[in-house]
């Protein structure tokens, strides 16, 4: 494969815990990301999975450099990113594109959507002032939608008409790399599928690059051809989309499968024990993130922190005992 | 529980509500009609707007200002519940129904410890004193699988995860061992493991207690795990009813097909998904005759016209004019 | 869905000329309140040109009259027509105010926006140097100023302006706070978005409701401060009128029984503080209305 276009290198983000007055320090750091690699191709979907407070949202923000890291590297077509300046990062900005989970909150209420939709043209001085309406009205026939929606704010649409919006917005700037932080999540099912048909569509037809965030395994495997799964801020397994459906090797993973309705999953449970119970904030130290809740936990999962590990070609897991090895 | 089966615990006839827009009344929702049997439970599915979370609301006595029932009746264990008066349809309800919301933070008072809102309602129908109670709300507590309950009973809903929250608010919907528990959309604000686990819940609630549930959902992929009959709302009205299997097999109406196909497969990832054109139509709103036919792509002239007629057979049937075919699925 | 598309500005239901009566129906509080206002500046800037007599002219043969069809309001202890008094009171009383507060808004935009734009630590010393100046007990300086500073309309807009923006600059500072990290702003910086811009177009856009109600609520403010300076002397000085002034010079002269001497200019600033406040209060329920 040529140099994939972006390709993240042990990347931690870490926040401040506590707020801490004038002249107090910050008590603490809270580590939301911790030490995570993967590339993307040029054109690819890589699917990133996890639940809610797995450091998925965070990720996806770092990757756009929303978020500064505390550390590692992000390279984007072999330009290191975490190491420009505000003002030479300035240029790639428009070339990586975030859509959020949720469009009322990523569209202006005060805004009509042509406003919204020229914007990013106003600013980076796309095109001629003149020809900017008819631009936008172009972007919302690129989502599917009428050029007649341009005169309003946001709040006479839909909820799906507006994620619509939002990924017409994304995309006046023509970015390389689209991250689709939870797109749909907010949706019902129907509107759901337009959205990625959308996204699938698109994909086709610009030549773009996805990094899909999402909790739901059905609409990733849609989507993706690699999916990587997220917890507690590491990557616990990274795997073409089939071999992971077939063969999930993290027991996370195997948990997340299993939690999925039979009708998605398309087969019977192979295992099902009862799920464990989230145990309660997890202590530090060196072990494996996953083990107070892994039902094939060994005692070395609580003394030692498992490294990522090649399981079958590019099927890579962090586990000491993953399904479907010799143990 | 074969015995039972003839006598619904809750049965719903021709139920009508309407609300009111710049003075003028519009049923918001028209003709639906089930029946719940113990030990069942069944999923009313629907795009959000379609008014499911309205007939839900109708039969807790809980519609919201300018809703009203103006037709139909709700019969709950055999006892008419619309004539009631207010007090008694309370007090009968608060016996016979638990619910079970959305979003478990705002079911939950912030400033009570937990033990005193599960025993809230038992309190105020059995009147338990301080000691039952709180013996009452750790056996409510174990049934809905809070891990620990006797050390948790103090704590306040904040201290909790959304999942356990949850949990707590299924187990104060139990406080009075009701027979029907009406869960709106219980599982949507969920992670997926999370969602499975508070639904194997309901699951088991369902066959250990015989409790009857009625699941309010807009996700069908749900209802294959989890259903034992259902029933697809469109714009205020029952398109398709049946058993899961039939259903599942062989969806009739084009709408309940077009959900079904929304679905992402894991095993079939490039097959592609169905997208309904437009969105649900406004209660103050409504198209004549068959309310999908705008988006459906079956639809014919007579589709706009007339009334779809009811068709299949008992335990599976819709209203349309060109209903699927058996190979539809 | 048939309601139009309301403006950027639409909910200053009253800036859409000709539909004063569907204006006065979405928001009855603000209409009039405005109607109020819009009288009053007009009884003082335009009330000359309907009775133009002069404000100073003395006429020793006629003091202390009663409001009469000669004498509409009246005429003071010097025989001064008490009505043309009013009407050129009305200036400094309401002008000093509007103008007032406009600086003041200015400048708590200004410190707020730098505020709540700045790193964490730079937003704490600017919030601490707010507080230090919110401690300060606001009318006695106001007094210590009016004494070292000449009174003239400018200054008194240089002093109002300057002592009454802290309270709008934590507003916008909170305002900023609870806005900056909308992801409809991330999306902006994204696509190349700066700080500026953010500032100047979507910030002030979305706290541009709040702002405004709370400006409205400082124009009530400083009519009222003002006057109360008048009152004591050390605003407006005679002989030019001013409303406060009027007032004290009325009160003073109580023992005469004229009565119109402090009837009209407590009434007058009466109507101006109330004014302002309904179109703030009309502001308030739209927004929170919403």
């Amino acid at each position: 494969m040529s140099t994939p276009l972006l390709a993240l290198q042990d990347l931690t983000v870490a926040f401040t815990a506590g707020a801490g007055g004038l002249l107090r320090r910050g008590r603490g750091s809270l580590v939301a990301i911790d030490g995570v690699s993967f590339e993307i191709g040029r054109g690819e979907c890589l699917g990133l999975i996890g639940e809610s407070g797995s450091g998925k949202t965070t990720l996806g923000r770092a990757v756009v450099q929303l978020v500064a890291p505390r550390d590692g590297r992000i390279r984007f077509g072999g330009i290191d990113l975490t190491a420009l300046s505000v003002r030479e990062l300035r240029p790639y900005r428009p070339r990586l594109q975030i859509v959020f989970q949720d469009p009322t909150e990523s569209l202006n209420p005060r805004f009509t959507v042509e406003e919204i939709l020229t914007e990013p043209l106003r600013l980076l001085r796309l095109g001629n002032p003149e020809g900017w309406r008819n631009q936008a009205s172009h972007l919302l026939d690129q989502v599917g939608l009428p050029p007649a929606m341009l005169d309003r704010p946001p709040r006479y649409y839909s909820g799906g008409q507006r994620q619509r919006v939002a990924i017409a917005r994304a995309l006046a700037t023509e970015p390389e790399l689209l991250v689709l932080d939870e797109p749909t999540s907010g949706l019902d099912v129907s509107m759901q599928a337009r959205i990625l048909n959308l996204l699938r569509d698109l994909q086709g037809r610009l030549g773009l690059t996805y990094l899909f965030i999402t909790h739901d395994l059905g609409a990733v495997s849609y989507l993706a051809r690699r999916i990587a799964v997220l917890y507690r801020g590491t990557l616990v397994e990274i795997a073409p989309t089939r071999e992971l459906v077939a063969h999930p090797a993290h027991p996370y993973t195997a948990a997340l499968f299993d939690a999925l309705p039979r009708f998605v999953r398309g087969r019977d449970p192979v295992v099902r024990p009862p799920l464990p119970a989230a145990p309660l904030p997890h202590p530090a130290g060196p072990r494996c993130p996953y083990a107070l809740r892994c039902p094939r936990a060994l005692d070395r999962c609580h003394r030692e922190r498992p490294l990522r590990r090649l399981l079958a070609p590019s099927h890579e897991v962090a586990c000491h005992n993953p399904l479907g090895g010799e143990g | 529980m074969k015995a039972m089966a003839s006598t619904p615990l809750l049965s719903v006839e021709g139920l009508r509500v309407s609300g009111r827009r710049d003075g003028r009344t519009f049923p918001v929702i028209e003709e639906v009609s089930f029946e719940i049997q113990p030990g069942r439970l069944l999923a009313l599915v629907g795009e959000s707007g379609c008014g499911k979370s309205l007939t839900a609301a109708a039969i807790l006595g809980l519609l919201p200002w300018g809703f009203a029932v103006d037709r139909g009746r709700i019969i709950l264990e055999g006892q008419e519940v619309l004539g009631l008066s207010r007090t008694d349809w309370r007090c009968l309800r608060r016996r016979l129904v638990g619910a079970v919301f959305q979003n478990p933070l705002s079911a939950l008072n912030p400033s009570l410890p937990i033990w005193r809102q599960v025993v809230e309602a038992a309190q105020l129908s059995f009147g338990l004193d301080g000691r039952a109670a709180r013996a009452r709300a750790l056996e409510l507590l174990e049934i809905v699988g809070v891990p620990e309950a006797e050390s948790r009973l103090d704590d306040y809903p904040h201290q909790f995860s959304g999942g356990m929250r949850q949990r707590v608010a299924i187990g104060l919907a139990l406080a009075c061992d009701p027979r029907l528990l009406v869960a709106d959309e219980p599982t949507t604000s969920l992670d997926l493991i999370t969602q499975a686990e508070i639904l194997r819940l309901l699951q088991r609630l369902q066959h250990e207690r015989g409790l009857a549930i009625l699941f309010i959902t807009h996700d069908l992929s749900l209802v294959a795990e989890y259903a034992d009959d259902v029933l697809v709302m469109y714009a205020g009205r029952t398109v398709e009813s049946g058993g899961v299997r039939p259903f599942l097999d062989g969806p009739l109406h084009p709408y309940s097909h077009a959900l079904l196909g929304a679905i992402p497969r894991l095993e079939a990832p490039e097959v592609r998904l169905t997208d309904i054109e437009g969105v649900p139509p406004s209660p103050f709103d409504y198209p004549p005759a068959c309310r999908f036919a705008p988006r459906c792509l079956q639809a014919i002239a007579r589709c706009r016209s007339e009334d779809p007629p009811r068709v299949g057979d008992e335990g599976h049937w819709a209203y349309c004019h060109r209903p699927c075919g058996p190979e539809g699925a | 869905m048939s309601e139009p598309a309301r403006s950027r500005w639409g909910f200053l239901p009253l800036l859409r000329w000709g539909a004063f009566g569907r204006s006065w129906r979405a928001a009855p509080l603000v209409v009039t309140g405005l109607t109020l206002f819009l009288g009053l500046l007009a009884f003082s800037w335009l009330g000359p040109l309907v009775y133009p007599r002069s404000p100073y002219t003395i006429h020793p043969h006629a003091l202390f009259r009663a409001p009469s069809v000669r004498h509409p309001l009246g005429t003071d202890d010097l025989g001064r027509s008490f009505l043309a008094r009013m009407m050129y009171g009305g200036r400094p009383s309401l002008g000093v105010a509007i103008v007032g507060s406009i600086l003041a808004l200015l400048i708590g935009l200004a410190y707020g926006m730098a505020s709540g734009l700045s790193p964490v630590w730079l937003d704490r010393v600017f919030m601490r140097i707010l507080d230090a100046i919110l401690a300060l007990p606001t009318l006695v300086l106001m007094i210590f100023f009016a004494a070292i500073v000449p009174l003239r309309p400018l200054s008194l807009i240089l002093l109002l302006g300057l002592l009454s923006w802290p309270g709008l600059a934590r507003i916008v500072r909170n305002e900023v706070l609870a806005y900056k990290g909308r992801d409809y702003i991330l999306a902006a910086r994204q696509y190349g978005a700066g700080t500026g811009y953010l500032a100047r177009t979507h910030l002030l856009r979305s706290m541009f409701p709040v702002v405004i109600v709370n400006a409205t609520f400082t124009v009530a403010d400083l009519i009222l401060t003002l006057a109360g300076l008048s009152f004591l002397g050390l605003g407006i000085q005679p002989p030019e009128p001013s409303w406060g002034g009027l007032l004290g010079n009325g009160s003073n002269l109580a023992i005469t029984g004229s009565w119109w001497l402090i009837f009209f200019p407590g009434f007058a600033i009466l109507l101006a503080i109330l004014s302002m406040n309904l179109v703030g209060q009309g502001l308030l329920n739209r927004l929170e209305g919403r």
